[in-house]
């Protein structure tokens, strides 16, 4: 017994490291460690016959609007209550302070919303706008919102929107629901 | 002179080489793990527009990517709107079929949890994505859940 034991020749683990390092090299060439981020939403079911969206009678004064043309840099921001057609020209990193204006202004200006919870932005694509810019309003929107409701969240339950459990986080998203509608243009 | 002379001269003490096979594994099992091997070739340019208020997308078995751009190769080159589905450039009308085969490639459980990942180049034309997310709310009756991937844009 003890003599085969003995005679066991042992393995040369010199060689190890080397095979270690080929796999590591590889694994090192192969690997990508970007994880995608971007920004989430929702995309609505397309109306069919039985699921006509009823037309709800908006008050005009509760929708913005962001006209996007190819042509310009600049958004044109307009309320639906003067709908001339040329609103005023923002450049989009300007457009998160006029949707919290728009947003909280609880009827004070007869011109924007009545209360976060009606108000609507529509975005307003021209064919050929580029998607760079509508992501940027997508993202104005967005941080919008966030300050938005991490102001409420703080007010309401003293912690952070992101820190709320989900009940609350739907309390919060209830009084600033994000309503966006899209539409394209010629 | 001769004092201060050391006795092993010249010679520095070896350094033992048995713990380097370990370090290594170490390293190597750390890549294995955050290894994301990249499964699709890129047909189309995909410069990602750049955003600050972005979510990251957890369960990446869970995320199916749609990428538009400009095509790079053969007949699509300098193709100003192009689709990629999985390896090849695609058409708008073959998006239902793709997310459908998406969906059955998913446990009955999962589905509902898919994420669509829209990769798309800063060029894109807006009426191109349009179409494309028409389609894909065409085969959602329930709702399309997305996610415009972006750049995460540092704040200056």
């Amino acid at each position: 017994m003890s003599k085969s034991r003995r005679s066991l020749p042992e393995i040369n683990a010199g060689s190890m490291a080397d095979i270690a390092f080929l796999l590591l090299i590889f694994f090192l060439v192969t690997t990508t460690m970007d994880v995608d981020t971007g920004i989430k939403r929702k995309l609505p079911p397309l109306p069919d016959e039985e699921n006509i969206p009823t037309q709800v009678d908006f008050h005009k004064n509760n929708i913005l609007i962001f006209d996007c043309s190819p042509s310009s840099d600049k958004i044109l921001v307009e309320t639906g209550a003067d709908e001339s057609g040329n609103g005023k020209p923002f450049a989009t990193h300007e457009l998160k302070n006029e949707i919290i204006t728009f947003l909280t202004n609880y009827g004070k200006n007869p011109d924007l919303s009545e209360s976060p919870s009606k108000a609507v932005l529509s975005i307003r694509v021209h064919k050929k706008t580029k998607y760079e810019t509508y992501v940027k309003i997508q993202d104005q929107i967005s941080i919008a919102y966030k300050e938005l409701r991490n102001n409420e969240a703080l007010r309401k339950f003293n912690s952070k929107f992101e820190n709320l459990d989900k009940e609350k986080q739907d309390i919060v998203k209830k009084e600033y629901p994000m309503r966006v509608s899209e539409s394209i243009k010629e | 002179m001769g004092k201060f002379k050391r006795k092993n001269e010249g010679e520095s003490p070896k350094i033992s080489t048995a713990s380097l096979p370990d370090i290594v594994f170490m390293l190597l099992f750390f890549f294995m793990v955050a290894t994301v091997l990249r499964e699709v070739e890129l047909k189309v340019t995909n410069e990602l527009p750049k955003a600050s208020e972005v979510s990251k997308l957890q369960r990446k078995s869970l995320v199916s990517h749609i990428y538009v751009g400009a095509g790079k190769y053969g007949k699509w080159k300098g193709e100003k709107n192009c689709l990629q589905l999985n390896d090849a450039i695609s058409e708008i009308k073959d998006i239902p079929a793709f997310v459908l085969a998406e969906r059955a490639a998913r446990h009955e459980d999962e589905r509902k949890l898919i994420w669509t990942s829209l990769k798309a180049d800063n060029e894109t034309e807006m009426y191109f994505i349009d179409q494309v997310t028409t389609e894909l709310r065409r085969v959602s009756p329930m709702g399309h859940k997305i996610s415009y991937t972006t750049k995460k844009e540092t704040k200056k």
